[in-house]
């Protein structure tokens, strides 16, 4: 079995102690997502220290000196960007490296809900086959005839389907009646976009114009994904959202003035700040 | 718009269009449905239900298209389970989209489409069994719908909290039908009302087979079972290595069966009597996922591991073994000269054989 799936059957079956033991797929979503977070917190935090710290940086006098004097002559400015790297031991690919390995853990976690959930005799199969049976002889409740079959039923939802209410009052509506869950996961989303956008020294920026059109872009997209896709995976994105939002207030990253602002997210009007030059000897 | 948006606009389309291939379909997959009904097949395979003339391997056209049901492919129709054929020239077959609950009937000849029941709340799996006096579908939330030739609901059954998985048999006198929360049912098919039900320590994803009064039940745990059909008293269980995920079939009062154990498998021949062993377990290469075939002398089993293996059927002993390309996760059919086979994730479709084991021809859309 290669690597990845290995990988997937780890996480898979962490989800299923977690069910086996809660009793409740929806719960066990939650509290899977909410692991796995606090498992990725540091590199988190890593994370947001590095782009705090290059934000300072591209706001330094001397930095903004050099992309004004060699703005018409792109080698002399890479050139001159790479110096100030090496002086100051910036590294700008510093906040890269965090998201590299929380990424895959995220999609992990992603699939193996998709995999556990097994919403077709086909996911059934690869469920099974990764299934760990010793944890049975730990535990009975974790044994696979106890887990199987998944109980889907969560709050007013069937996660092994698309969510809606009221279809039967409301079907003419486009949806074919309301999809709560997808409008949470289209508001969170939103909320957690702008809490969390660094401020750009620039409107310009292409990293600001990114920044905003992903506060808009990426509601959208998940809002569409959890209308059509099983409403566990639209628990998955509410809880992660959620404690994504959560994980930047504790670090007291949220920008509240955010949440209503339209267009790049500005920064506060503060004094450029000297960069510390790395000691030499 | 800036060439700069402009340029940001089109990297998060194509981020759209990556996350859409990455992330699950809105529809689900299953393994694919192949049933034959004299010299057509049909293909459940995905966005439509593909016809093949078993001897040639070609579609049937309709003017300048080739015949297939839906007509046109569309993101909203998903057929994977076997389809069912109803008086009157119907193809009968369920839509496995999560988002749209319908059965449709449709024109074996044209492909048009005579009535859809959209009655049903949960995801459809399983086929329909069709029989002189009803259709009977088992819906993905658990409740079994006998529908008249029209597609009027005749009555409707609540079996289980879980989807049916399986589809439903007869023997004439009931319908049988398993459910995944392991319950095994048997039901008046007039009006649905139950005979008898028991209940396993299991998961019963596989259909039931029944034959000379007893009704075979195969679990995810590896159990088979024997019950009465007419009371549905238990006659024997034996244990098997591995998971079931299919029905047996079962030629001179032997059952043939085959089992999962994690990428591998094993092939059964048991007495139908009593359960024990006709020849010893042949180990498989892959898993066993779909019921086996018999013809003639021969039983031909099929492997995840894209394995056809056909074996004397009274001693076991190996008479020809052929490889394809993608899995076998759907039960082979066969005419008197051809055995069909639907490789999953591989280059075809279908692949036609002799009964010989030598390749006849190929299909992919």
């Amino acid at each position: 079995m290669d690597p990845w799936n290995l990988f997937i059957n780890l996480m898979s079956n962490l989800l299923i102690l977690i069910y086996a033991y809660v009793g409740n797929f929806g719960v066990a979503i939650i509290l899977f997502t909410i692991l796995i977070k606090a498992a990725t917190h540091p590199f988190m935090v890593s994370q947001i220290k590095s782009s705090t710290k290059m934000q300072e940086f591209m706001q330094s006098e001397e930095w903004k000196k050099i992309q004004a004097k060699y703005k018409d002559d792109k080698e002399t400015l890479a050139r001159e960007q790479m110096r100030m790297y090496q002086e100051h031991g910036v590294n700008p690919f510093a906040s890269c490296l965090p998201s590299l390995i929380q990424l895959p853990i995220i999609i992990g976690l992603y699939q193996a809900i998709i995999r556990v959930m097994a919403t077709s005799p086909l996911q059934l199969v690869d469920m099974v086959r990764g299934f760990y049976g010793w944890m049975g002889d730990l535990a009975p409740q974790a044994s696979l005839g106890a887990i199987l079959p998944i109980q889907t039923h969560f709050l007013w939802m069937n996660l092994g389907q698309p969510e809606r209410i009221l279809a039967d009052v409301v079907p003419f509506t486009l949806f074919g009646g309301i999809p709560v869950l997808a409008i949470i996961v289209g508001l969170t989303t939103y909320v957690q976009t702008k809490l969390t956008v660094t401020p750009s020294a620039s409107p310009d920026d292409q990293t600001a114009q990114m920044n905003s059109m992903m506060g808009i872009y990426m509601p959208i997209m998940l809002f569409f994904f959890s209308l059509n896709f099983a409403s566990g995976l639209a628990v998955y994105f509410v809880t992660s959202n959620v404690v994504g939002i959560l994980q930047y207030a504790l670090l007291g990253k949220v920008n509240w003035k955010n949440l209503f602002t339209f267009g790049p997210a500005p920064v506060a009007a503060t004094p450029s700040t000297p960069v510390k030059t790395k000691n030499r000897k | 718009m800036k060439f700069s948006r402009m340029f940001l606009f089109l990297l998060l389309a194509a981020l759209t269009g990556v996350l859409s291939a990455c992330a699950p379909q809105a529809s689900i997959s299953n393994f694919p449905g192949l049933v034959l009904r004299g010299d057509k097949a049909y293909l459940s395979h995905g966005l439509q239900v593909y016809v093949l003339d078993v001897n040639s391997g070609q579609e049937p056209r309709i003017g300048d298209k080739p015949l297939r049901f839906p007509l046109e492919s569309s993101g909203e129709i998903n057929v994977f389970a076997p389809v069912g054929f109803a008086d009157g020239g119907q193809i009968i077959y369920p839509n496995s989209n999560p988002s749209h609950h319908q059965v449709f009937s449709v024109n074996v000849e044209t492909g048009a489409v005579n009535w859809a029941f959209t009655q049903s709340t949960g995801t459809w799996i399983a086929g329909p069994l069709v029989t002189k006096q009803a259709i009977y579908a088992p819906g993905g939330e658990g409740i079994l719908y006998a529908l008249d030739n029209s597609g009027n609901l005749l009555w409707s059954q609540k079996l289980s909290d879980y989807g049916l998985w399986s589809s439903p048999v007869s023997d004439g006198t009931f319908i049988y039908q398993t459910s995944m929360d392991g319950k095994v049912f048997a039901l008046h098919p007039d009006s649905g009302d139950m005979a008898w039900s028991i209940e396993v320590d299991d998961v019963l994803v596989a259909s039931p087979l029944v034959a000379d009064g007893s009704l075979y039940v195969g679990s995810i745990g590896g159990k088979l079972y024997a019950f009465n059909s007419k009371n549905g008293v238990k006659n024997w269980e034996t244990k098997l290595d591995g998971s079931i995920w299919s029905a047996p079939v079962m030629a001179a009062e032997t059952l043939y069966i085959g089992t999962m154990i994690d990428i591998t498998g094993k092939f059964y021949a048991l007495n139908a009597a009593d359960g024990s062993p006709k020849w010893a377990p042949q180990q498989a290469i892959g898993s066993v996922i779909a019921s086996p075939l018999i013809l003639d002398e021969q039983v031909i089993f099929v492997t995840d591991a894209g394995k056809v293996q056909s074996f004397n059927r009274e001693t076991g002993v190996s008479v020809w073994q052929a490889d394809v390309q993608g899995k076998l996760v759907t039960p082979p059919v066969a005419t008197k000269d051809v055995i069909l086979v639907t490789p999953m994730n591989g280059e075809y479709y279908l692949v036609a054989f002799n009964t010989n084991g030598a390749q006849k021809w190929t299909f992919k859309p």
